[in-house]
């Protein structure tokens, strides 16, 4: 009798954790990552790319950057802004700077990244969001465009990081 | 014996199921991280795919928009190996944390104008690896061209020029507008723009421009500037 109710019970339990393996096994292999709203770190990186390259698309970054004398526009910064939150989805946070590439000196063959912009272009006000947030990536892009007054070409070099915000 | 029985089976099927679950966790970890790496690699070279194209047109514009047909393209080969290395220099720069590795040949110009088929037209190639990203082996040649053929002149109530533009790949440029030509004229003493009375785009590159026909017989210089800023000039007599 004695030995039979601890074969009841280890059956019991080997039952509860079948039904509990098997539950957690059926969720991880059912669940399907919603690009509306959750994003993983590939389709992230796939986002990031596209909404940059859309952006830069017939050089759509110099009339949001440059005036018509190719000098910098004064609250440009605000301006992407608004244009980067139009096309990100809500639950996704962003923080993007952007280098502008000159050499060193007069006639260096260095070249230096000169921050372009002087306030922070993001979605979130303290950077320790992105500490916390759930995928987190970086990216680099480069874009190059032709500047006419000067008849020099003007390289710049964006970090965009990305993340989405857990249980959104 | 019955029971215990029962108990060894089940234990069994927790193990399987715990076993092939982990075996899953693991290959999707496995294969997710490579489908990240991918993901970040082709952004990136479709990146630098796209701005080697848009280098190599700024700097033809460039100097094409300063070329007047007659003087050597040699020199304005050293303002090109300039903005190419400056570009080169940026980029070994800007992905320094990738090890990158670069070999590449300097732009090659080639301008030839004055005649009834004119183009304009520079390629440079360009490989990359990327040791820290486990990449190697991208190589590209590119080609920028703007192309333009006379294909008749004909005088009725009008001087009717028939000509065809394309780009590089024999892809039709089809942008241009009555603004993207300017048709000069020699009188025997000096060069003049000639009034562009009608403008046809047909598609396909092909386009019908009419003067006046008084300017019958007259040698033709025809300007093209294509929406990219790359210039070429026809000639016809």
């Amino acid at each position: 009798m004695k030995r039979e109710g601890v074969a009841r019970i280890l059956e019991a339990v080997f039952s509860a954790v079948l039904i509990i393996e098997a539950v957690a096994v059926g969720y991880m292999l059912l669940k399907t990552p919603n690009p509306g709203t959750t994003k993983s770190t590939e389709e992230l990186y796939k986002f990031g790319y596209s909404m940059l390259s859309s952006l830069c698309a017939n050089n759509g970054l110099d009339s949001l950057i440059f005036d018509s004398n190719w000098s910098i526009r004064r609250g440009w910064e605000g301006d992407l802004k608004v244009v980067i939150n139009s096309l990100i989805p809500p639950n996704v946070i962003f923080n993007i700077s952007i280098y502008n590439a000159t050499h060193d000196e007069e006639g260096s063959r260095f070249i230096k990244l000169v921050k372009l912009n002087r306030v922070p272009i993001s979605n979130v006000v303290d950077e320790e969001v992105f500490i916390k947030a759930g995928e987190n990536v970086l990216i680099t892009y480069i874009y190059t465009t032709y500047n006419p007054v000067k008849d020099d070409i003007i390289i710049l070099l964006i970090y965009l990081r990305l993340a989405t915000l857990r249980g959104v | 014996m019955r029971r215990r029985g029962q108990i060894v089976i089940i234990a069994t099927l927790v193990i399987a199921i715990l076993i092939l679950s982990v075996a899953a966790m693991l290959y999707e970890s496995a294969t997710s991280y490579q489908r990240i790496r991918h993901e970040y690699i082709s952004g990136l070279l479709d990146n630098i795919n796209r701005e080697f194209d848009k280098v190599l047109t700024y700097i033809l514009a460039s100097i094409t928009q300063k070329y007047d047909g007659n003087t050597e393209i040699d020199a304005f080969q050293g303002d090109v190996y300039l903005k190419f290395d400056y570009w080169i220099k940026f980029l070994l720069r800007a992905f320094s944390s990738y090890d990158i590795q670069m070999d590449f040949t300097y732009p090659v110009l080639d301008l030839s104008w004055n005649s009834s088929n004119a183009y304009s037209s520079i390629s440079a190639r360009l490989a990359i690896n990327m040791t820290r990203l486990g990449f190697y082996g991208w190589n590209r040649t590119s080609v920028i061209l703007l192309n333009a053929t006379i294909l008749s002149v004909s005088s009725n109530s009008y001087l009717e020029i028939n000509l065809t533009v394309n780009k590089e790949y024999g892809i039709p440029d089809e942008k241009l507008s009555e603004q993207s030509f300017t048709i000069l004229y020699f009188n025997g003493s000096q060069w003049n723009e000639a009034d562009i009375l009608e403008f046809y785009n047909y598609g396909g590159g092909k386009y019908t421009i009419d003067v006046s026909r008084d300017l019958a017989g007259k040698p033709l210089e025809i300007w093209i500037t294509d929406e990219r800023g790359i210039v070429v000039e026809l000639y016809y007599s």
